[in-house]
């Protein structure tokens, strides 16, 4: 096998020909009135994309690759630190906007779960890249938010979570 | 006749009008450079503000903020990697590239006097042949807009060469994702497991920001992490020069009449119209090699078709009160609430008015030519600012841009995944442009398709009936051929 | 240790700076501003009306009305966020109540009819159909007949697979069983009214007199029917389908659009609303931006918003099952 990535990648685009074929199996048939139905245009993309994957599968056997990409391993697990907070964010993002909404008694501005989680991201995610400096750190988070905040959440009146 | 035009001219230069239109193309420029804000938001949100105004005032504003929009997503495709529009996002073929080469600079210059020149010669078709080119279009029906998209998804042939197989894999992908949703013939739901967000398929723009800008995030901050830095600290000494837009001139030309005729066709989009331009630009390029590491032509090319857009996309709106593209469509509601009825009669009942706008847009590209060159000089400290702060910065930024166009919090999810998924796609070298290409184009294909089947009857003659559909879907045809058919060699001689 | 170091920090923060917000807001109602889910694109006619309505309240009664435009999904995600929403009068959605009533019949969005209670109503747009000015056709029945005698050589188009206006004509043509007369579908109105204008392969366009005055105005289109209960007054030579096809209530089909709030809204704060939207709709400069953006200013209180609603989903439901859609 002499490029895993090209092969890993033909799996990969194998594995979501399977599953869009499985989602559009429940679509009713193309009635009498027309040739095409909802499931005809899928099913030719899902046909020519698992015809691809199949080929390069094959090619990942058979040519080595150009450059290798995934030289630094623990590069990358570095970015997988950031790239989980980031995941982290979004969902503090989300759930802490709902929660805030379903406290029936106690008002709190909408824009707080932004305010409150993005000055967090940014307070990690600085030191996890390698800013050292804490003061500067607060104030890049506080001004970055405040500024994202006043910009959307109040000019343009964005309802912000 | 000649007083007319010259009462609407001089309500364009008005005081208040160029005050209009300046604050237009500025906040334009600013809602283009940020990932997330879109032109079309930033046209709606004016809307409201422009209510008492007069009418070529409220449409300096209007048009200045189309135009400055359009333009403004260039700045950060080039200087951050990261478009801040979908316009922009054929800019980022090539301007990355450059600013990683340290010519920032001139790349910038050159996408603000492409957009410029894409804008006037878009600008001069509105004024002269509008009501011509209209009738033209008109005769666009569904077989045509079919025969249109499929030519555009043979770009993708064009866009990957050396990577045929990959790129086709993203463009397959691509029209797979974009059959999630509604379909659009018989109302099924198609692909969306269930899930009511999904009811009218991904949303482009937090797609956009993810594939393109967050992928784009990751990956430059592996360059962090390894302490590498961003080149281009020193902005770039060198900017552009007369010399570099005199050999760009037919591209230039070229690249605005698809714009301003790809604006023209309602309901096909800025990003078909930049893509396709960069296409036929490598195509008629005398280095063609050098396309994708860092090419001034790919620039000029994206960027004036770009703006070529927002003139021809003004034609059919004003001639025949049909939108060209969504944010004209915007603009259609604010015709309507100023009491001005779009189509011929308005030509006829309000001359000047008319005029008025015709010169009222020109201003806006006169004034995104300045005020771009201003913008530029002091956007590239921006790469100044190490990337280890940059990049969080800018990736909150992508989270508030992306979930601000539809208030959703699903769209987050979106922008997390196509994130991932455009870090890996690029980590395994499979070209990111034909997946978005697909994606956009992919709709229109498959419902002209069977809404042309519908029409008539399953009867496949309404398909080669039409000499336009016809010539169109032969060329491409031969332009899907000649790559694949190269690389099939390629790959017995090895 | 840098990183929990700077994340008890900020805690200490956050937590200092909450301590000033207040917790109950005991002040006469409305004094915040209140949110206004639209399920329409921006610059869309809906979201018009709702600027023009919030330009009015923060001038004439200093309240903030937010429109926010929450498109897509056939009007799902927006209503869900109503429901969802903080009963407290402070969130309201503003949908058309024909996309409303169907989506939840068709496909299960985590809400229905008994999510909401009615506020008000707004506008009302009237179904009306048109064909090109040079193809003769003076009614929609003569064109139903042509189509009869026919089959399949005439179409009509409308702006979405499962638009109010294909579920009209289905009720209509229940009346001619076994005829041939599809139905084309297009992504907006403007499309149906491209489409009819370039004259080549679309018989008829069916959509809303807002979008199709313009052409009828510049003499493209004639508009052969139209689904109020009498003929409109700025459309003096349009017959109704009441008058083509015969009283029956399904001939007459309003387009409602309106204002709707979570169930447990208290009705004291839904009053205060209504009668604010009564004072705007009827005042004299907001009718005037209301006509120049061509919409009308049609104001139902409360109870007779909710019996519209109610009928509105009993008809869109029945005419889906008889359709075979859900």
């Amino acid at each position: 096998m002499k490029n895993p990535t090209d092969v890993l990648s033909g799996i990969f685009v194998l594995i979501i020909c399977g599953i869009g074929a499985y989602s559009i199996s429940s679509l009713p048939e193309p009635t009498s009135l027309d040739l095409y139905g909802p499931a005809s245009f899928p099913k030719m993309i899902i046909a020519l994309l698992a015809f691809c994957g199949i080929l390069l599968i094959i090619k990942g056997i058979k040519t080595p690759p150009s450059k290798d990409y995934w030289k630094n391993p623990h590069v990358i697990r570095h970015l997988c630190y950031f790239i989980g907070l980031f995941y982290a964010y979004l969902a503090s993002l989300t759930y802490l906007g709902e929660f805030f909404i379903t406290l029936q008694d106690i008002y709190i501005p909408s824009g707080t779960a932004f305010c409150i989680t993005t000055t967090l991201f940014l307070l990690i995610a600085l030191p996890l890249l390698g800013r050292k400096k804490t003061l500067e750190n607060i104030i890049v988070s506080v001004t970055t938010t405040a500024c994202l905040f006043g910009v959307f959440g109040v000019f343009f009146k964005v309802l912000l979570p | 006749m000649l007083d007319v035009i010259f009462q609407g001219i001089m309500n364009a230069i008005s005081f208040d009008s160029l005050l209009a239109n300046a604050i237009g193309v500025t906040l334009g420029i600013i809602f283009g450079a940020l990932p997330g804000l879109t032109a079309a938001m930033g046209v709606a949100l004016l809307i409201p503000l422009t209510f008492g105004m007069p009418p070529v005032e409220a449409f300096s504003a209007l048009l200045g903020m189309y135009v400055g929009a359009v333009y403004g997503g260039c700045i950060t495709a080039i200087l951050v990697g990261t478009p801040g529009t979908v316009a922009a996002a054929a800019t980022m073929l090539e301007g990355p590239a450059l600013t990683a080469r340290g010519e920032s600079r001139r790349a910038l210059e050159m996408a603000t006097v492409a957009s410029f020149i894409g804008g006037i010669i878009s600008a001069i078709a509105l004024i002269t042949v509008a009501p011509l080119l209209a009738q033209a279009a008109m005769a666009f029906s569904a077989p045509e807009y079919f025969a249109v998209a499929v030519f555009g998804l043979t770009i993708v042939a064009s866009l990957s060469s050396g990577q045929v197989l990959k790129g086709f894999i993203a463009a397959l992908t691509g029209l797979l994702v974009a059959t999630i949703g509604l379909d659009p013939v018989t109302g099924d739901m198609r692909n969306t497991f269930d899930n009511p967000n999904l009811f009218n398929g991904l949303s482009l723009v937090p797609v956009l920001v993810g594939l393109f800008a967050v992928s784009q995030v990751f990956i430059t901050i592996e360059d962090v992490i390894k302490g590498v830095v961003l080149k281009g600290g020193n902005l770039a000494s060198k900017g552009l020069s007369l010399r570099d837009i005199y050999a760009n001139t037919i591209n230039l030309i070229r690249s605005s009449a698809i714009g301003t005729f790809i604006g023209i066709i309602p309901a096909t989009g800025v990003s078909a119209a930049a893509f396709l331009a960069y296409a036929e630009a490598k195509r008629y390029s005398k280095t063609p090699e050098q396309y994708g590491k860092g090419c001034l032509e790919g620039i000029a090319a994206t960027e004036s078709s770009n703006n070529a857009v927002c003139g021809g996309a003004l034609i059919p709106l004003l001639t025949l009160g049909v939108p060209g593209d969504i944010i004209t469509a915007i603009m259609l509601g604010a015709l309507m609430i100023q009491g001005l009825t779009p189509g011929p009669l308005l030509f006829v009942e309000h001359p000047a008015t008319v005029y008025g706008l015709f010169a009222a847009f020109i201003i806006s590209n006169v004034l995104m030519l300045i005020l771009g060159l201003i913008a530029v000089r002091g956007a590239g400290k921006i790469i100044a600012i190490p990337g280890s702060l940059l990049m969080p910065i800018v990736i909150t930024l992508c989270v508030v841009g992306g979930y601000a166009i539809n208030n959703s919090t699903f769209d987050l999810l979106i922008v997390a995944i196509f994130g991932t998924l455009g870090y890996i796609m690029t980590k395994c070298e499979i070209p990111q442009p034909p997946f978005l290409l697909a994606m956009i184009l992919a709709p229109i294909a498959e419902t002209n398709f069977r809404r042309a089947l519908s029409i008539s009857q399953n009867d496949f003659s309404i398909f080669y009936t039409s000499p336009i559909t016809m010539v169109i879907l032969t060329v491409s045809l031969v332009i899907l051929i000649k790559p694949i058919y190269t690389s099939i060699k390629g790959m017995i001689k090895q | 240790m840098k990183i929990a170091r700077n994340l008890l920090f900020s805690i200490l923060c956050v937590s200092m700076l909450s301590i000033g917000v207040p917790s109950v807001a005991k002040a006469a109602y409305p004094d915040r501003p209140i949110n206004i889910i639209i399920p329409f694109g921006p610059g869309g006619a809906v979201d018009i009306a709702a600027r023009i309505l919030a330009e009015h309240f923060q001038t004439k009664y200093d309240i903030t009305l937010n429109v926010v435009c929450k498109a897509g999904g056939a009007g799902a995600p927006a209503m869900l966020d109503v429901a969802k929403a903080r009963p407290d009068g402070y969130t309201y959605g503003f949908p058309a109540l024909a996309t409303f009533s169907a989506t939840p019949q068709i496909k299960k969005t985590g809400y229905n009819l008994e999510s909401f209670k009615s506020v008000a109503q707004i506008t009302n747009m009237w179904l009306s159909i048109s064909v090109s000015a040079d193809s003769g056709i003076t009614s929609v029945k003569q064109l139903i007949e042509m189509a009869k005698k026919e089959p399949g050589k005439y179409n009509f188009a409308t702006h979405g697979a499962l638009s109010t206006q294909r579920i009209f004509m289905g009720n209509i043509l229940q009346a001619y069983p076994g005829i041939n007369f599809p139905h084309i579908a297009f992504t907006s109105g403007h499309d149906v009214s491209t489409s009819l204008l370039a004259g080549k392969h679309i018989t008829a366009g069916f959509g809303v007199t807002t979008n199709q005055k313009p052409y009828v105005l510049s003499g493209d289109f004639t508009m052969i029917g139209v689904s109020s209960p009498e003929r409109l007054p700025e459309f003096p030579d349009v017959p109704t389908f009441v008058e083509q096809f015969g009283e029956d209530k399904k001939y007459v089909f309003a387009s409602s659009h309106g204002l709707i709030a979570p169930r447990r809204t208290p009705d004291a704060n839904i009053a205060i609303m209504s009668n604010l939207l009564k004072e705007a709709l009827a005042d004299p400069s907001v009718q005037e931006k209301f006509t120049k953006a061509g919409l009308s200013t049609d104001y139902l209180p409360t109870e007779e918003f909710q019996t519209v609603m109610n009928d509105m989903w009993v008809y869109i439901g029945n005419s889906l099952d008889e359709l075979g859609l859900n």
